[in-house]
């Protein structure tokens, strides 16, 4: 009996040395080991390790996985003296596990302290530019990307050195007004489109008076070269008409007097005309004195 | 229970532990012994050392925590726990990652919260936009192990987001509401996928596609109105155009007619001008044959004609009284 528990006692204590003193290293983390409290070996490939047993040699795991941090939105002044909000995030993990390990502790204090490194970064950044180098239509004038590169590249550096850490990117997440400027920027926005709609409607105003403009002298250019064409053709008829007579009547003028002095009479002498013939003339001769 | 029914308890239970060992310790003969711990090893290795993969999945199989190799679907054979362990991962899964409104949100028919939906143009319009991502796993291991699970997905929003805000950070409202959509889908989709990359997400982003895009509730009569008076523009464009193409051919038809009826004025002039040298050049032949008499006959004829027609009065101008013929 006594023999079972004393084989028993020397398996526990055993299998406790060997579990205490070998561990995995995962491929999200890194360790480190500590003897007696100071780090000695810091182990980043993944894998099975060794340490002398537990109360002499402890390990401490850092995830060095790539990390978002989100924090809430901040209101910002442009050089301007515009007022906008703006939500950034970065993209961090653990570069130097001792490091880290030294000045921050853990992942939910680094971010406090990241957090409050960036919103200097990014006000001191927007401070000295104008609201036209992050929103404008001009080609060229935004310069949101180079503006945050510049953000990441500052926090990257301080963050190395100060804490440890890798800051992969700053990017701008979200810009936008401020609540109290929301209604100003609505009428804004409604006084822009009402100068647009205007604009559309007397446009077609004017496009649609200088097409029927058009139309209107078109129409009396056509009607008017007609005309003039028609005129053109009435006068070279009548000459053409009077060569014709012309060459006709000369042939015997006189006959062609007597003739259309006739033609004269009978067209002036119509149904209501009283004709006051003497009995001594021509025409009544042989009425008075019949031979 | 008193402290002498507690002691004969334990001695109870001591004495039929003993037994049981006794009982055991015969049972087990050095031959069993080792075939037990054979069974042990062999039922144990069947529980932890046979997975199945399946069809959509994939699975890395890690040696102490290190990733040792990426197994395909089927039968996976690994060393036994706790030397090697498998994850199992869909990576021919799409998955869909909603950005400027909530799933569960949209589920619910809830509108998205003002600071979620909106964005702002580069002429500095509020904009309400919402987007649909649709992505899968390229690589499994950085998937798993380069950017926690979790924060993954907050990886390709933020990156979405990021990209948009500074896409429209540089056009103009009515871009971006009408002729920008597929331009902003295209670059959203790639200048993402470039961020991913650089991160090592490992996500391959499928498609991205703009979901509704259109102005602030309380300003959007505003933006109907400027689309009314675009129609209206148009609109009284072409009743111009209408009226010009019926005035025209009106006008055409009018100068038609004025060269017709001056045409028909000349032949009508010309032919009676022909006629009546005709006319007048027989009657001139036929009275050159006896002029005088030809004459007179005309003159008579006329005469009477003329005369037929009038109120004739004949008055002999020696005499007082009137004579009245007819």
């Amino acid at each position: 009996m006594k023999q079972i528990l004393t084989t028993l006692l020397i398996i526990i204590v055993l299998g406790a040395t060997l579990l205490s003193s070998t561990f995995e290293v995962p491929e999200t983390e890194c360790v480190i080991v500590l003897r007696f409290g100071n780090p000695i070996r810091i182990l980043e490939e993944p894998g099975l390790a060794w340490k002398l047993p537990t109360p002499i040699e402890t390990i401490v795991r850092i995830d060095t996985r790539l990390r978002i941090l989100d924090p809430p939105e901040v209101e910002f002044l442009t050089i301007d003296k515009k007022n906008v909000t703006v939500d950034v995030f970065a993209a961090w993990s653990v570069k130097d596990p001792l490091q880290f390990l030294v000045t921050v502790i853990n992942p939910t204090s680094a971010e406090a302290q990241l957090g409050d490194l960036m919103r200097a970064e990014v006000g001191a950044a927007l401070g000295s530019h104008e609201l036209s180098d992050l929103l404008s239509t001009e080609a060229g004038q935004v310069q949101v990307d180079q503006i945050m590169q510049t953000i990441t590249d500052r926090m990257a550096s301080l963050a190395r050195e100060t804490y440890g850490i890798d800051v992969l990117a700053i990017r701008l997440k979200r810009l936008n007004f401020p609540e109290e400027n929301r209604q100003a920027v609505f009428r804004r926005m409604e006084a822009e489109r009402e100068r647009i709609a205007r604009q559309y409607r007397s446009e077609g105003e004017e496009q649609a008076e200088i097409v029927r403009a058009q139309a209107d002298l078109e129409h009396t250019e056509i009607v008017a070269r007609a005309e003039l064409e028609a005129g053109e053709i009435r006068s070279a008829a009548d000459a053409e008409a009077t060569t014709i007579y012309a060459s006709a009547y000369s042939r015997d003028a006189q006959f062609y007097e007597f003739l259309k002095t006739l033609e004269t009479y009978e067209q002036i002498i119509g149904p209501e005309a009283t004709v006051v013939v003497p009995t001594d003339s021509p025409l009544m001769r042989l009425l008075r004195e019949p031979k | 229970m008193s402290q002498t029914d507690v002691t004969t308890r334990w001695q109870g239970v001591k004495l039929s532990l003993i037994t049981l060992t006794r009982q055991v310790k015969d049972w087990l003969s050095p031959a069993r012994r080792i075939l037990l711990l054979l069974l042990v090893i062999i039922v144990h290795y069947f529980i932890t050392g046979i997975t199945t993969i399946r069809e959509d999945e994939q699975g890395v199989v890690t040696r102490f925590g290190a990733v040792k190799r990426i197994a395909p679907a089927g039968i996976l054979f690994t060393q036994p726990w706790p030397i090697e362990r498998v994850t199992k991962l869909k990576t021919t899964e799409v998955r869909t990652m909603p950005v400027g409104y909530k799933l569960v949100d949209a589920i619910r028919n809830i509108a998205p919260r003002p600071r979620e939906v909106e964005w702002i143009t580069g002429d500095k319009n509020i904009i309400n936009l919402t987007l649909t991502i649709k992505y899968s796993i390229s690589d499994a291991v950085k998937y798993l192990y380069r950017v926690g699970p979790r924060d993954t997905d907050f990886l390709i929003r933020r990156s979405a987001e990021a990209c948009i805000t500074s896409l429209i950070a540089t056009m103009p409202v009515d871009d971006v509401l009408t002729s920008g959509k597929t331009y902003i889908q295209e670059e959203t989709r790639r200048q993402t996928q470039s961020a991913l990359n650089f991160l090592d997400a490992g996500i391959r982003l499928v498609s991205v596609d703009l979901g509704a895009v259109e102005p602030p509730s309380n300003v959007i009569d505003a933006f109907n109105d400027v689309a009314t008076a675009k129609s209206d523009k148009a609109k009284v464009i072409n009743q111009a155009d209408g009226y010009q193409r019926d005035l025209i051919p009106r006008a055409r038809a009018r100068a038609d007619r004025l060269i017709s009826d001056a045409l028909r004025y000349r032949t009508e002039t010309i032919t009676s001008a022909q006629m009546d040298s005709t006319s007048f050049c027989q009657l001139l032949q036929e009275a050159d044959k006896a002029r005088d008499i030809t004459e007179t006959r005309i003159y008579l004829e006329t005469v009477s004609r003329a005369l037929k027609r009038a109120k004739t009065l004949v008055i002999d101008e020696n005499q007082s009284g009137k004579i009245h013929l007819r």
